[in-house]
């Protein structure tokens, strides 16, 4: 039997038409970190997360949903997308929402260094619409992208700080071509931040073997200043078989079209940055749940995979 | 035959998936296709600098597409070929029929993308001739009745256990305990005598200077030189797209496409300008002495022409076909070229697909990609592949919801 792409593809653009994201959001739960750094609500300069990060105990859930459900998926998945809310089947693993508010948390702190009244969104706080862009879906993508604007005027917004590459990406180079009078600044924030102002938060000399994302690497033009940020933080970086230019994909941009094919991807990923150690550090949501998942698979416990925002200080 | 609904297409990938043989051959050889390119540049920093000039030229000759065509047709007449341009495939084979003449002849060929596109051999099987390809892996691939793993190197995905059955069946004297020299050398002495008894050659071409007519030609087995030498006729079926403005350029394009495909130098590279000839009794010139006495040259159109306008797609029209993008590629490399058209395949595959068969195939093989640009990276004529590929997608789904 065939892979239902057109079922899975049209409950997350459905979702994203609905909801604004592929997957409904708890913003209290996702959102505690910014509560807790007391970000205040909109303003000139925001902190833009496009929910990427908040989105992955979701595909985490979901994926392992899929792979429980199988094929039968196609016709399950219809029905349930018509009757309910399907995020409402999915379990999400508290484990999982405290590690992304830890990320967000020392994400936070860390800007709040250089902009001390930086603001956030919270439960307005909308997706980027990354996905729509990459199926090719351009005319809800165009429609999303100037919602987005939308909510970024009203509520003032005229600079934003993102922080993984595929919001980065999107928002700075695709958006201008989408939206008339595009005006948006965006800065990312690992460009933001300054070396001085990072504690020394590992065992000096802890070993890391560190996983570039694609964007970050061949698009936006990211590579040197994590490993900066790393060294400065006390640890010695490894670089893996193909890295930094030549990165190589984790897989996770055809986890909805293919699992089986973007899951034989993130191993092959997986096994180069494991070979040289066994501590991985990533900087994209998508990276880290990919390869979580293909060491789960591949019985590789001893892996520890980290985003660099959670071993900051 | 080939997949053109989403269904096939998952059915084909799924299939290549589970097959650990091929998945291991794979393995191996896009390994080979990301490094050898990087160890052939660096050591040759010269080849750099060709990229800029050889793009610059191909950009210019597409712009001009009708005065370099022109140009071309007219340099091989006046160096005693006979050349015609063709528009479709039909064309080409009318041309074919020509000069081959009645069947049953004896006709070999040299690997070219462009006589898999339209099939040639096929039609020259139906029409009763003996066909032969005369490169190793693309004869295993004729036997095998599939279709080319990779633009360079047809039978990637080819274990030796296979390639003795594929030979034997043909009548190669190889067995199990073959080594792979022996297999080689048997495969030898099976092409010898073709190689001479051959009624007519055909062959592809790397490039072809406008200015000259001259025809450009790499290999590496030596297979290319007796294919386009020894028959008494040489028919070189060349697109388009692949005319450089002048020898100097062609020359530095041939050298490139090696180099970025990881073999450099060439073990050969001939440059063919017309047939051979002499004058050596009486001044007078005798066309065929050891080589053809006629060279044809058929500059195949077949969809190029129709996407020089296209603000997206044209940029493929300027890939030199060396498959680096095909092994640096993540999907590629679990997937060759099944993941693809029924010819290319691959992150070139995709624009190649849309240009020469189907945009519609193109743009949902096109969903498989993930946009990770790394084809883009390595692409020595600075082709978007990505965006390439991403347009592809929103062809297919852009009026999506
Ligand atoms: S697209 Fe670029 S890298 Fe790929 S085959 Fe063509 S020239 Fe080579």
């Amino acid at each position: 039997m065939s892979y239902p792409i057109e079922d899975i593809l049209s409950i997350l653009v459905d979702n994203i038409v609905k909801y604004g994201s592929p997957f409904r959001i708890d913003h209290r739960r996702l959102n505690r970190w910014a509560y807790e750094n007391n970000l205040k609500t909109g303003g000139d300069t925001v902190l833009y997360t496009g929910l990427l990060y908040q989105l992955t105990p979701y595909i985490e859930a979901s994926t392992r949903y899929l792979a429980k459900m199988g094929r039968k998926m196609g016709t399950i998945a219809r029905l349930a997308s018509k009757l309910i809310d399907l995020t409402k089947l999915l379990r999400v693993d508290e484990k999982t929402v405290n590690y992304v508010n830890q990320v967000l948390d020392n994400i936070a702190k860390m800007v709040k260094n250089t902009y001390q009244d930086i603001g956030y969104l919270y439960d307005k706080e909308p997706y980027s619409g990354v996905l729509l862009y990459d199926l090719g879906m351009i005319r809800l993508f165009e429609n999303h992208a100037n919602r987005v604007m939308d909510i970024f005027r009203e509520n003032g917004v005229k600079k934003v700080v993102t922080i993984d590459p595929h919001t980065t990406h999107i928002i700075r180079d695709i958006y201008p071509k989408y939206v008339d009078g595009y005006d948006l600044e965006v800065i990312n924030y690992l460009n933001l931040i300054n070396l001085d102002d990072l504690e020394p938060g590992l065992e000096s000399g802890e070993e890391y073997v560190i996983h570039d994302p694609c964007i970050y690497a061949r698009i936006v033009g990211i590579i040197d200043k994590p490993r900066e940020l790393l060294e400065k933080g006390g640890a010695k970086i490894l670089e893996p078989e193909y890295s930094r230019q030549m990165t190589y994909c984790c897989g996770g941009p055809i986890e909805s079209i293919y699992p089986e094919l973007s899951s034989e991807i993130a191993k092959k990923r997986l096994r180069q940055l494991a070979s040289k150690s066994s501590k991985i550090v990533t900087l994209c949501p998508i990276c880290y749940i990919n390869l979580s998942r293909a060491a789960l698979d591949e019985g590789m416990g001893e892996v520890e995979i980290r985003d660099l925002a959670s071993i900051l200080r | 035959m080939y997949p053109l609904e989403m269904e096939d297409i998952y059915r084909v990938l799924e299939e290549t998936i589970r097959d650990t043989g091929v998945r291991r051959a794979l393995e191996v050889s896009s390994e080979r296709i990301e490094k050898n390119p990087m160890k052939v540049l660096s050591r040759y920093p010269y080849l750099e600098s060709f990229r800029e000039e050889v793009r610059k030229a191909k950009e210019e000759v597409l712009r001009n597409i009708d005065y370099y065509i022109d140009m071309t047709m007219k340099s091989v007449e006046e160096i005693m070929g006979t050349a015609h341009l063709a528009k479709s495939r039909d064309e080409v084979f009318k041309l074919v029929d020509q000069y081959v003449g009645e069947p049953p002849k004896l006709v070999i060929k040299s690997k070219s993308m462009v006589t898999e596109e339209i099939k040639l051999r096929e039609y020259l099987e139906r029409k009763g001739h003996r066909v032969v390809e005369t490169d190793l892996g693309e004869l295993l691939i004729q036997i095998a009745g599939e279709k080319p793993m990779h633009t360079i190197a047809p039978a990637v995905h080819m274990t030796k256990e296979r390639a003795v059955k594929l030979l034997r069946s043909v009548g190669v004297k190889v067995s199990e305990s073959s080594t792979l020299e022996e297999i080689v050398a048997q495969v030898r002495h099976y092409l010898r005598n073709i190689f001479i008894e051959a009624d007519v050659g055909i062959s592809g071409g790397n490039t072809i200077a406008a200015d000259t007519g001259a025809i450009f030609l790499i290999s590496n087995e030596g297979n290319i030189r007796n294919t386009t030498n020894l028959p008494p006729i040489h028919i070189a079926i060349i697109s388009i797209e692949k005319i450089m403005p002048n020898m100097e350029l062609a020359y530095k394009q041939a050298l490139l496409q090696a180099a970025n495909a990881g073999l450099y130098p060439p073990t050969y590279l001939s440059i063919i300008a017309g047939p051979s000839s002499t004058a050596d009794i009486e001044q007078k010139r005798i066309y065929g002495v050891h080589g053809p006495g006629k060279v044809i040259v058929i500059l195949y159109d077949g969809g190029r022409s129709k996407y020089l306008d296209d603000p997206v797609i044209w940029e493929q029209l300027l890939c030199i076909k060396c498959g680096r993008c095909q092994g640096v590629c993540p999907v590629w490399s679990i997937t060759g070229n099944y993941w693809g058209g029924p010819v290319y395949g691959g992150p070139m595959g995709m624009g190649w697909t849309a240009i020469t068969e189907d945009e519609r195939l193109a743009s949902r093989l096109s969903l498989f990609c993930l946009l990770c640009a790394r084809c883009t990276e390595v692409c020595p004529m600075d082709i978007q592949l990505h965006k390439i590929i991403h347009e592809l997608k929103a062809r297919l789904m852009g009026r999506w919801g």
